[in-house]
């Protein structure tokens, strides 16, 4: 067990550091850098200054090397953009509002997606099966953006019922107003994607010999779902769960941007358009460290539900 | 002997899109108390639709059992059971062992559970308890360390084993009738031999009468008290093991038995094989089903249906060949010897 750890660590690592490297490089060949977003017309002198100042008149290799020994010692830097202000401190300010909409959105999202996608599966070939399906296309062909759109139209400017865009930092009956919409957004995606799998899951489970076998012990109704169905079909459910485990502080470029949340898809947006090099480069040390990790998290929960892949013994 | 279970006309259709598949065709049998009736055929002949409709494991949604079918158990017809009553029937009364011990197994359920679950439903037992019968049990069918082995799931197990945890599961309760769906097909040689010889000692011990689906000729020689003989949905021949291995009547039950690869034969001839293939369940042939691959074809074969002819109290035939008008036939030679050898 711990050696697969240890390996597992060691790939965990490398992989982070390679993508580190390549974003390094990356973000320094698009053309723009952080002071033409701020003023344009900078003599040379004050522009000359501010590379000193940073660091950004040394060659690339060197800033290179630079970066990566803060890096080891935890220090993302300061922002190009944002005078002063520590990147740490961007990104904790930006991850709260991330999470409350995201962990709404995935709670609900997922939590009806298997519901639907068991009874479409149950009743397969009649209407309720018909109307998931139905539910589920819709999720995936209308795009999060203009379903948003379509939200705000509807519950805001007709109905007048929710605020269209803004954001409150205060958990409260406020901040639950203004999460409604994105949330609705976000998990519509959620649920169409969840429900068709856990339909298929439980479709190729309820085939399987070892339910016929169940069966003839004469096992039923609800033990035979709980005990033989459903924890089999959990497997493919839960390999997409990893990343979206990842994606509650991750958040959403599209739909916070759309409803004006201060999140970290926001701030990650806005920071590309910056060309703030540092907090580019923080925010995707923070997104990578995040996906490995859930996918590792992946790996042990398979093993829980499946003992056939189990990677290590109690 | 007494009869435990009567089959009277059971007729299966399968709805699908090509049409309506007549898969068991009017077929009646009964099984008695404590003996082993082989159920023989090559594939799609029914014998598996058969087995399963026994315990209502034909998936509803296609399957379609014929309104005159009944199969009589304890005086009910289990096709008009209801939720509960046919609860009781399955895996207490009736219980079943399926052909591929590979994925007949949960595989995130340990076995021991899997023994256990079947004595939780039918008798009133702790979870405690039922598990220690359930390790019980896996020693019995010998499985090896049973104690620990019940700890583990399937994956870890051999498909020997597996085959045995499935006779455990199948027998934990003593039903009264075991249905053995080809137990032995996806296992090799050596284990085949084992786990027949563990059904038949069980067999003895416990008492229960066996419905044995196999197409293996050899393994009906060495267990079966009854044979019957099924080709496309129908029972064409039926008799005791002496009867159908010394003395058959049907030119298929012939066919099959010169099919059976011989220790004597020389190396280098080839070996027999039925030529042609069964007919198309979707459009059965008017008359006899056998007669397109049939080397003594007549014409009424092929326009009526052939009658049941009584051979002995225990034996009897479809075919046209035991009419009184029909030619005097010498039974292909080299029939016999069959049986030797191959008992366990």
């Amino acid at each position: 067990m711990s050696k697969y750890m240890l390996k597992r660590l060691f790939s965990m690592f490398l992989t982070l550091f390679v993508v580190i490297t390549i974003v390094f490089f990356l973000i320094r060949m698009v053309p723009g850098d952080p002071l033409a977003s701020m003023a344009r017309n900078l003599p040379e002198q004050v522009k000359a200054n501010f590379y000193a100042e940073y660091g950004l008149d040394k060659p690339l290799i060197t800033q290179y090397f630079i970066y990566m020994k803060h890096l080891l010692h935890g220090d993302f830097g300061e922002s190009l953009v944002y005078l002063g202000q520590p990147i740490k401190e961007i990104i904790l300010r930006a991850i709260p509002p991330s999470m409350v909409i995201n962990i709404h959105a995935l709670l609900w999202g997922v939590t009806t997606g298997i519901g639907l996608g068991i009874l479409a599966a149950y009743k397969r070939g009649k209407w309720p099966d018909h109307l998931v399906m139905f539910i589920a296309i819709l999720g995936v062909s209308i795009p999060s953006f203009v379903l948003a759109t379509a939200l705000q139209y509807l519950f805001s400017v007709q109905l007048n019922w929710l605020p269209t865009i803004g954001w409150t930092s205060e958990p409260g009956m406020k901040q639950f107003k203004y999460s409604i919409m994105p949330t609705i957004a976000l998990s519509f995606g959620i649920i169409a994607v969840y429900s068709r799998y856990m339909r298929a899951s439980v479709l190729d489970v309820l085939n399987q010999d070892y339910i016929l076998t169940a069966k003839a012990k004469g096992v039923s109704g609800f033990s035979l779902a709980y005990k033989h169905v459903l924890r089999n079909s959990f497997i493919p459910a839960i390999t997409i769960l990893g990343p979206q485990i990842a994606g509650i502080i991750v958040g959403s470029f599209v739909i916070e941007s759309i409803f004006g949340i201060p999140g970290f898809g926001q701030v990650y947006v806005s920071a590309i358009t910056n060309r703030d090099f540092t907090q580019i480069l923080g925010q995707t040390v923070i997104i990578n460290a995040l996906y490995i990790f859930s996918l590792f998290v992946v790996d042990i929960v398979y093993g829980l539900v499946d003992p056939r892949i189990r990677v290590f013994n109690k | 002997m007494k009869k435990i279970l009567d089959i009277k006309n059971l007729t299966i259709d399968f709805n699908t899109y090509a049409g309506r598949i007549q898969a068991v065709r009017n077929i009646s049998f009964s099984l008695y108390e404590g003996e082993i009736l082989a159920i023989v055929g090559e594939s799609g002949c029914g014998k598996t639709v058969t087995s399963k409709s026994i315990m209502r494991l034909l998936p509803e949604a296609t399957a379609q059992v014929n309104n005159h079918s009944e199969i009589i158990f304890d005086g009910q017809n289990v096709l008009k059971l209801k939720g509960k009553e046919l609860k009781k029937i399955r895996g207490d009364e009736i219980a079943m062992i399926f052909q591929d011990p590979m994925s007949a197994l949960n595989p995130t359920m340990k076995v021991g559970h899997q023994v256990a679950e079947s004595l939780l439903i039918h008798t009133k037992i702790t979870k405690k308890q039922a598990f220690k019968e359930a390790v019980q049990m896996l020693k019995l069918v010998g499985l090896p360390m049973a104690e620990k082995r019940a700890h583990e799931y399937p994956n870890q197990y051999s498909g020997g084993m597996r085959q045995r945890a499935m006779i455990a599961i199948a027998l934990a309760c003593k039903p009264k009738i075991l249905i053995a769906d080809e137990p032995t097909t996806a296992l090799d040689v050596t284990i085949q031999a084992q786990i027949m010889k563990l059904i038949k000692t069980l067999q003895a011990d416990l008492n229960t009468a066996i419905i044995l689906v196999t197409h293996d000729l050899g393994i009906v020689a060495g267990m079966a008290d009854r044979i019957q003989v099924m080709y496309a949905g129908q029972i064409i021949e039926r008799g005791v093991r002496e009867e159908l291995f010394y003395d058959p009547q049907h030119p298929y039950t012939w066919a099959l038995l010169r099919s059976v690869p011989k220790v004597s034969q020389k190396s280098k001839s080839q070996l027999y094989s039925i030529t042609g293939t069964p007919p198309d369940l979707l459009y059965p042939p008017k008359g006899c089903a056998f007669a397109e691959r049939c080397e003594y074809c007549m014409p009424i074969c092929r326009k009526d249906p052939p009658v049941e002819t009584i051979i002995s109290k225990t034996q009897s035939v479809n075919c046209w060949l035991q009419h009184k008008d029909a030619p005097k036939l010498n039974k292909p030679s080299g029939l016999k010897g069959v049986i030797h050898g191959q008992s366990l």
